[in-house]
């Protein structure tokens, strides 16, 4: 299951460059496979803070974040990255729980994009990719 | 979107992940035992508390990323229950029971799904 909350303008670029920030390394190898197959470029980082290290705003077209992190979680990630580039596309990620739904609540208050619960569905992501990746 | 690689490729990445995954259940199963004897025990921590909840969430992904629903139902429960636990900052003896079958169904799909890593390979 997903929702995209705001899907104008990012690229029109045949090959993107998606920042994977997820704790789990099943989860961010599956993700980074599946992306891959899409025919996207994987940059992959372990948490929020490796995730800010490593993001480039000249570089980067997307980033997906899981909420739910050790070091430096989703949100605060979240938050930081569209302050530091206001135009960048932001997919919130997280395992369906009672707990998280309200979590993907503040993800989008916070500047998520899109939220996408867990497990990844290759169908669901790729036509989630194509609205938010799409240009004008 | 130029989907790139083959199918073929695809599937055998996915299948050695999963196959890797189900090697990591039986540690994983250990540590949510200790970090679980460790929360019963003594006052109440609430960081212990929060890296099982971290723990059970991620179960709650990844067993469904690979196709297991029963890691998935069960892990959901824990991290249902740990929740209510994180607010209250309290482990009644009722919660403590229904934590203690909660693992052991837990234990169980974790035995389930790695006896079914023979029909994978």
């Amino acid at each position: 299951m997903y929702y995209v909350v705001n899907a104008h303008f990012i690229t029109g670029k045949e090959v993107s460059t998606i920042l994977v920030i997820e704790d789990s390394e099943t989860q961010r190898l599956y993700l980074k496979a599946m992306l891959n197959r899409l025919g996207h470029q994987v940059i992959e980082a372990c948490n929020g803070k490796q995730g800010i290290k490593l993001f480039d705003k000249d570089t980067i077209d997307l980033v997906m974040t899981d909420i739910f992190m050790p070091e430096k979680e989703g949100l605060s990630t979240i938050m930081e990255l569209k302050e530091m580039s206001p135009r960048l596309k932001i997919i919130a990620m997280s395992a369906g729980s009672r707990a998280m739904h309200n979590a993907f609540e503040i993800a989008v208050e916070f500047g998520a994009d899109a939220c996408y619960e867990k497990p990844f569905e290759m169908g669901l992501l790729k036509d989630m990719l194509t609205k938010l990746l799409r240009a004008d | 979107m130029a989907e790139l690689g083959s199918k073929e490729e695809f599937e055998m990445q996915i299948k050695a992940l999963k196959l890797k995954y189900i090697d990591t259940l039986p540690e994983r199963k250990r540590v949510i035992g200790k970090l679980w004897q460790r929360l019963r025990q003594g006052r109440f921590d609430c960081a212990v508390a929060q890296e099982l909840n971290r723990r059970a969430h991620n179960l709650v992904g990844s067993g469904g990323l690979h196709g297991y629903s029963g890691i998935t139902d069960a892990a959901r429960d824990i991290e249902t229950l740990l929740s209510d636990v994180l607010v209250s900052k309290q482990i009644a003896p009722h919660v403590a029971v229904r934590f203690d079958q909660l693992l052991q169904r837990l234990g169980e799909v974790f035995d389930e799904s790695i006896s079914e890593k023979s029909f994978e390979r």
